[in-house]
């Protein structure tokens, strides 16, 4: 129960931490290139998603509109956020496409049957192993196979489900939210452009280079 | 070499991680067949209360007080009835200045059977107590509905509010000394979207193994109504939410339970539009799977109702008995699962005024009904066996 609490709180300090990031380069407030500058970035994240004003902090605000963000939510603000720590990117720009393109399938197919828009109760199928577990366990054996760095992510989901990480006792759950649909729908109509002139004038990175090469990232990343 | 080397080190990367990942779905896979107690839905059973027992010299009773006195300005809504300790009930309901404002509070108040007496409202939740305890911003509550499980708790299960009624998630609070004292509110996930949208009217109906299932419904986008297993456990609850209805605008589940692991389940006619009636589903295995909609031949003025199985296998309704209006509060009586039925005894008919959102509870020789009278009190009304007898003696 103690570590699911903390748990939860991830995601609203990184995301802080990712729009401080994002607000100086933008605005050319400040230039954050130390390690020092970038430490400070991630405590003053801290201390704005922890400590509380008017009775709750930041985190609990960003928590009570979107309750249980998932690992994929996890998973895209630590890629968004890590070229601003590390100065390289975590994910190209192919498997970052891929990985939104995926979000958004799945999250709109699996909310799409929550809302009660299909008839097929997609949902119920998370909270004990289903066919749909399977499916998810072969897709991830052939993220592993062609050794695509998503795998990592994949892997991910299903090992913070059996240790119980988020409040949600339901597996898709773990793998999507609504406030993921929204980023990474946001993610794919921000970047069509660049990833459209991407497509019609580079090969882009050859496959399983993606932690190793240094992307051509926008402000975004 | 060198370049067999990386070659054999990508080979074992990926055995590595294709290992880790049958491992990881291998332990959701173990959990569901092999091991722990059983978590399919089947593999509980519905617990009846016991049949009352009527004594030969039962005089019938019947009787009708206010939970609570009008106040100017303020509104009363959704009332539920429970057992609370030895001739002891609790009342629950809404109050505020109107329906979904900021200043809705839960209230309570207790009702003594060998009394006849109610205590005084005291506030169970607000959206300031319901905010501090789950660390989470509460635009205002909503909908609550207090229940009993097998174990002697007492389960408060409620809607906090973002912005309207289709912004609802579920909350609950347990009471382990009958009431006394709560639980800090814990909040349900039941839906990845936002956690939109979810709302009780309704109570439970208990399990074995000390489970039960909650009614619920949907109104965001569509109008639906889903059922909620719940397994409490000593820290926390396990849950899992399965859809009642696909079709039509179904809310407002009333579980009515029946023989071994079948349930029936009547809804709230949300479709509008015209004459609507209450409709019925069915489920064979606990509420896992149902079947699709039907309506019943009683009215229903897109209104709530409650109902409730007698000892002797006959289904008693507190219902709307009009198409249009709440004007009027009916007893009704079926003797045939649902097929057809009867009128027993109008509780309230005055053109113009409202009865409302009415809920039924047993507790022992007692029938407990409450009701929202005008949306401005509660009203109680309580009555026996043999009261109800004489009335079907006169139907039939």
């Amino acid at each position: 129960m103690f570590i699911k609490e903390y748990f939860q709180l991830l995601v609203p300090w990184l995301l802080i931490a990712w729009l401080i990031f994002s607000l100086c380069s933008w605005t050319g407030l400040a230039q954050i290139h130390k390690a020092w500058q970038k430490l400070a970035v991630l405590a003053l994240a801290a201390i704005m998603a922890l400590v509380p004003f008017l009775g709750l902090s930041l985190a609990d605000y960003l928590l009570s509109l979107n309750p249980n963000f998932s690992i994929g939510s996890l998973a895209l603000v630590g890629v968004l956020l890590w070229p601003k720590i590390a100065g390289r990117p975590l994910l190209s720009e192919s498997s970052l496409r891929v990985f939104c393109l995926w979000n958004a399938g799945f999250s709109l197919v699996l909310f799409s049957s929550c809302l009660g828009l299909i008839p097929y109760d997609l949902y119920a199928l998370g909270y004990h192993f289903s066919p749909w577990f399977a499916v998810m366990a072969l897709t991830t054996l052939v993220a592993v196979w062609v050794w695509s760095p998503l795998s990592f992510i994949f892997i991910a989901y299903i090992a913070a489900f059996d240790l119980q990480l988020l409040p949600s006792p339901n597996f898709f759950d773990y793998l999507t939210d609504g406030f993921l649909l929204f980023m990474s729908s946001g993610l794919l109509l921000f970047r069509a452009r660049p990833w459209s002139t991407e497509i019609q004038g580079s090969p882009g990175p050859p496959r399983g280079a993606e932690f190793s090469q240094a992307g051509k990232g926008s402000a975004l990343i | 070499m060198a370049e067999s080397t990386v070659a054999d080190k990508a080979v074992s990367g990926r055995l590595l991680a294709a290992s880790l990942t049958i491992l990881l779905y291998s332990i959701p896979f173990y959990q569901k067949y092999f091991s722990g107690p059983p978590e399919e839905w089947t593999e509980f059973r519905i617990a009846h209360t016991q049949p009352v027992e009527r004594s030969r010299q039962e005089a019938p009773y019947f009787a009708a007080d206010f939970v609570n006195q009008a106040k100017p300005g303020v509104m009363c809504h959704v009332p539920s009835i429970a057992v609370a300790g030895k001739d002891k009930l609790i009342c629950t309901w809404y109050a505020g200045s109107r329906e979904a404002a900021s200043d809705v509070a839960v209230y309570a108040a207790f009702f003594q059977e060998n009394t006849g007496k109610w205590t005084e409202p005291e506030v169970l939740v607000d959206r300031i107590s319901s905010s501090r305890e789950l660390r989470r911003w509460v635009g205002k509550v909503g909908n609550a509905v207090v229940m009993n499980d097998n174990h002697g708790r007492l389960w408060l299960f409620y809607a906090s509010l973002l912005g309207g009624w289709s912004t609802a998630s579920l909350n609950y609070k347990v009471s382990r000394d009958e009431g006394r004292t709560w639980t800090a509110s814990r909040k349900m996930i039941l839906s990845p979207f936002f956690n939109l949208t979810n709302n009780v009217k309704n109570g439970g109906q208990n399990l074995s193994r000390a489970a039960f299932l909650l009614p619920v419904y949907h109104e965001f986008l569509r109008k639906f109504s889903n059922v909620v297993l719940v397994r409490p456990q000593a820290e926390k609850i396990q849950y899992e939410m399965r859809r009642i209805t696909r079709t039509g605008k179904a809310i407002q589940p009333v579980l009515i339970p029946w023989d071994g692991q079948n349930l029936l389940a009547v809804f709230r006619n949300a479709a509008g539009g015209g004459p609507g009636h209450i409709l019925k589903a069915e489920s064979r295995d606990v509420g896992r799977h149902w079947s699709g909609l039907t309506a019943t031949p009683l009215p229903n003025p897109d209104s709530g109702f409650d109902m409730i199985r007698l000892g002797d296998g006959a289904i008693l309704g507190a219902i709307n008995q009009s198409f249009q209006e709440r004007d009027n509060l009916t007893l009704v009586i079926s003797r045939d699962g649902g097929m057809t039925w009867a009128d027993l005894y109008v509780l309230e008919n005055t053109p113009g005024k409202e009865y409302a959102y009415p809920f039924l509870a047993r507790s022992g020789r007692y029938y407990h009904l409450t009701y929202s009278y005008e949306r401005s009190r509660i009203k109680h009304v309580v009555f026996n066996e043999a009261w109800l007898q004489g009335l079907i003696g006169h139907v039939h």
